[in-house]
């Protein structure tokens, strides 16, 4: 499913090199962003959408005396690279000047990060994640109900390179299985395990997880508005497989997971029954199957 | 590109699948914000790739990359062959498509000035002349506009011999006017919400929108809303803006009708609709009053091309016609579970997306009751709502909630006080029930979302709504507590 290439510190270093070698006059900013992604959905106890994407974006900026500009492409050849320069510098030239603009960062090149990364993750293919939804699947079937949910697999290298010394880059993956299943009755139950390793997440275990608790919320009736005492889930989120990558002044900021105590040196017999679940135990007793309205201003997506 | 086409569809032939198309799309993007007089940011944005999408063994297979060469086609293909195979792992029923003609043709959005050949002097000049006008006013705080313009150039082919290409040109903006004191953030947008108008069409939907003509008013309505009484809680006679109106037609009427949302598809992710099967030709969504659309043939809608992304031409069919549910938003592989064909709503965002069934320009068409002062002269005691702010709506698209920037209330006849943080709230068919009036053609606005969400992984459409203002009856108005 991945190509390396996309992927490889060295060619990544070599691109971003040779696009801020490019620039002429002022200050330049490449950032890499490279992404394989597979992700599997189910509804109604079997697999509706089965989808993969490969991309590989770069995205510069450029400043001179105030003005910036900023132009993106993922086409990565010698005449995509003039394009996108030429845009960015075509725009940064026309600008007025922005005496609050943001400042170029300084910092020093370091060594390429892989260690958010599990090689299983990169090689999981559409059959992994299949497996997983008919393990899902069959516990909701024991069960009479009716099963749906997502799997994703995904490997992500992200490089920023400036002409002020940054240079870094990073390579992460991730696996993500969530799941609702229902019965006719509007009982409900949803689980999630997510790591940065595949073979962390069992889909036997997430399955049988919802199951359980739709079966405790069969017959469940309206809740009326109120005000109640609110008990929450004494069980959380058991693993945490995410690491804290370094954040020195003037790196990008990604989003970040929230790290686990030693998740990177966990013992790996004990990571295969450690799974990540969360809940949302007061969306659930609403009956909305733990999903929450998308709501909100501004410009945000509608729901 | 034909080579592409050509490689990819055999490919996908000779691996056994019984139907492929695709896509092959590029798309370039550029905006330009001000803030407080300044340049806040300018940016170009260009992506290009393909993807596949084949059925094989009764399942669906999609495969995407963003080189577009002709080994690449054909390996794409061969790996959505793979992701088929998975997903007939776990099948229990065969997909079937309907039986509509293979689409040939052209189509270009209609466009007088290129957005992309004004200069970019010319842009920030409407910008910052809107944002000297908000500036002229005491008290406003921030001030921001923004423009923004695309183009789609979009190819699609079938092994049905389907063969379209289509070039889609966007256009818009809009400014925003925030005032703070100790206890309030009050802000108003122009022509709305969320980043202002978007349609497809070139830069002179930009000239038309007279952003610096509507900078002052609504740098004046901001600081005079920090003073503005808290709007009342009640039930009350609501009488909605059009742009609120096509926020309302969106969350209420447009993604209820997706009928992949109907039949369970999104259910773990975004929730399901009240619109069940049972409910088609029979169910009272609203008053005799109502009638709604789904035009993707529309001037200037975001939701309007020539085909969509399974090359199914733009049309325009009834949703809820004299208060009747009548009608699904449907694709082809949905369309035959209630024994009809697509109507063409199923669109990808991008390249590297599968198409779903998407809004076109939902619409509710105009009534005979005048302009929107006629709706208010009409109207003994009541609220007149504008511009969104916020909304919620629950996962059966039933129960909703929403905010708008501004009130006024109406006494005999008349705008009266200006009031502050309005919301409402209501069940849908309910709701749309209360509708005993809507403004006629003269007020009526063909609105763009361009921020509709939808799917896994994210897909962000654009999408269009029409509406003209409208009155409803008994709508719980406020909370009550502040």
């Amino acid at each position: 499913m991945v190509n390396d290439g996309r992927h490889d510190p060295e060619a990544v270093r070599r691109l971003l090199a040779r696009t801020l070698a490019s620039v002429r006059g002022g200050d330049a900013e490449a950032v890499y962003m490279a992404r394989d992604f597979g992700l599997t959905r189910f509804a109604n106890s079997q697999i509706h959408q089965n989808v993969v994407e490969h991309d590989a974006t770069l995205r510069v900026r450029l400043t001179d005396d105030g003005r910036t500009g900023v132009a993106s492409t993922n086409r990565l050849d010698d005449e995509g690279l003039r394009d996108v320069l030429g845009r960015a510098q075509a725009i940064r030239d026309r600008a007025a000047r922005n005496p609050d603009g943001a400042p170029m960062p300084e910092g020093i090149a370091t060594s390429h990060a892989s260690f958010g990364s599990a090689e299983a993750t990169t090689a999981a293919d559409p059959s992994t994640r299949a497996a997983a939804a008919r393990a899902v699947i069959a516990a909701s079937d024991g069960a009479d109900l009716m099963a749906s949910g997502a799997f994703s697999t995904e490997t992500q290298t992200m490089g920023v390179a400036n002409t002020r010394g940054v240079e870094r880059s990073e390579t992460s993956t991730l696996a993500k299985l969530v799941t609702v299943v229902m019965d006719d009755g509007g009982g409900s139950g949803y689980s999630q395990a997510c790591s940065i390793d595949v073979t962390d997440i069992d889909g036997s275990l997430v399955g049988a997880e919802a199951v359980d608790k739709a079966l405790r919320s069969a017959g469940a009736s309206d809740l009326e508005p109120g005000e109640y005492p609110v008990v929450r889930s004494h069980r959380r989120s058991r693993h945490d497989r995410f690491r804290r990558g370094p954040q020195a002044p003037g790196r990008p900021r990604v989003p970040r997971r929230r790290p686990g105590p030693g998740a990177r040196h966990a013992d790996r017999t004990a990571r295969r029954h450690r799974v990540d679940r969360s809940w949302s135990p007061g969306a659930q007793q609403l009956g909305t199957d733990g999903l929450e309205p998308v709501h909100g201003a501004g410009s945000q997506l509608l729901g | 590109m034909q080579e592409l086409i050509d490689r990819a569809l055999d490919a996908a032939q000779r691996s056994g699948a019984s139907y492929a198309d695709i896509r092959i799309v590029e798309r370039d993007g550029e905006s330009l914000t001000v803030k407080n007089g300044a340049l806040e940011s300018a940016e170009a944005s260009r992506t290009a790739g393909l993807g596949v999408r084949l059925l094989l063994d009764g399942a669906w297979g999609f495969a995407s990359s963003a080189l577009l060469e002709p080994d690449e086609a054909e390996r794409v293909a061969r790996e959505a062959t793979d992701v088929a195979r998975a997903s007939a792992s776990a099948r229990r029923d065969d997909v079937e498509l309907d039986d509509t003609p293979p689409a040939r043709g052209q189509y270009a959005t209609p466009v007088t000035e290129d957005p992309f050949s004004i200069s970019l002097d010319e842009k920030l000049r409407i910008l910052l002349e809107a944002d000297r006008e908000m500036a002229a006013v005491p008290g406003v705080t921030i001030r921001e506009g923004s423009l923004d313009w695309g183009r789609e150039r979009k190819t699609f082919a079938s092994s049905e011999g389907a063969h379209t290409e289509q070039e889609i040109v966007e256009a818009g903006g809009g400014i925003e006017a925030t005032a703070v004191n100790d206890s309030e953030v009050q802000l108003r947008s122009y022509p709305q919400g969320s980043g202002g108008q978007l349609v497809t069409g070139g830069f002179e939907a930009v000239r038309g929108l007279d952003l610096p003509g509507n900078g002052r008013r609504i740098a004046e309505e901001a600081v005079a809303l920090l003073d503005a009484p808290q709007c009342p809680a009640g039930e009350m006679t609501v009488i909605l803006e059009s742009s609120q109106l096509a926020q309302q037609v969106h969350e209420s009427c447009g993604h209820p009708i997706e009928l992949d949302r109907v039949l369970g598809m999104e259910a773990s992710f975004a929730g399901t609709s009240f619109l069940t099967l049972d409910k088609l030709e029979g169910f009272r969504y609203g008053s005799e009053l109502v009638n709604i659309d789904a035009d993707a043939t529309a001037a200037g809608g975001l939701g309007t091309f020539g085909w969509d992304d399974e090359g199914i031409p733009a049309q325009n069919v009834p949703i809820v016609s004299a208060g009747e549910f009548v009608g699904y938003l449907t694709s082809r592989e949905t369309a035959p579970r209630i024994g009809r064909r697509s109507m063409g709503s199923s669109r990808a965002w991008g390249w590297n997306r599968i198409p779903l069934i998407r809004m076109t320009n939902i619409s509710l068409r105009p009534g005979s009751d005048g302009g929107l002062e006629d709706l208010i002269s009409d109207t003994s005691d009541g609220i007149y709502l504008e511009t969104n702010r916020s909304w919620s709506i629950d996962d059966r698209r039933l129960n909703f909630q929403f905010g708008t920037q501004v009130g006024w209330l109406i006494k005999n006849g008349r705008r009266t006080t200006l009031v502050r943080n309005p919301t409402y709230t209501g069940i849908t068919p309910r709701f749309w029930a209360g509708c005993d009036a809507i403004a006629d053609a003269s007020a009526w606005v063909q609105w763009g979302v361009p921020n509709c969400g939808k799917g896994e992984p994210m897909q962000t459409g654009h999408v269009g709504h029409g509406a003209s203002p409208a009155r409803f009856r008994n709508v719980q108005v406020g909370v009550g507590r502040w």
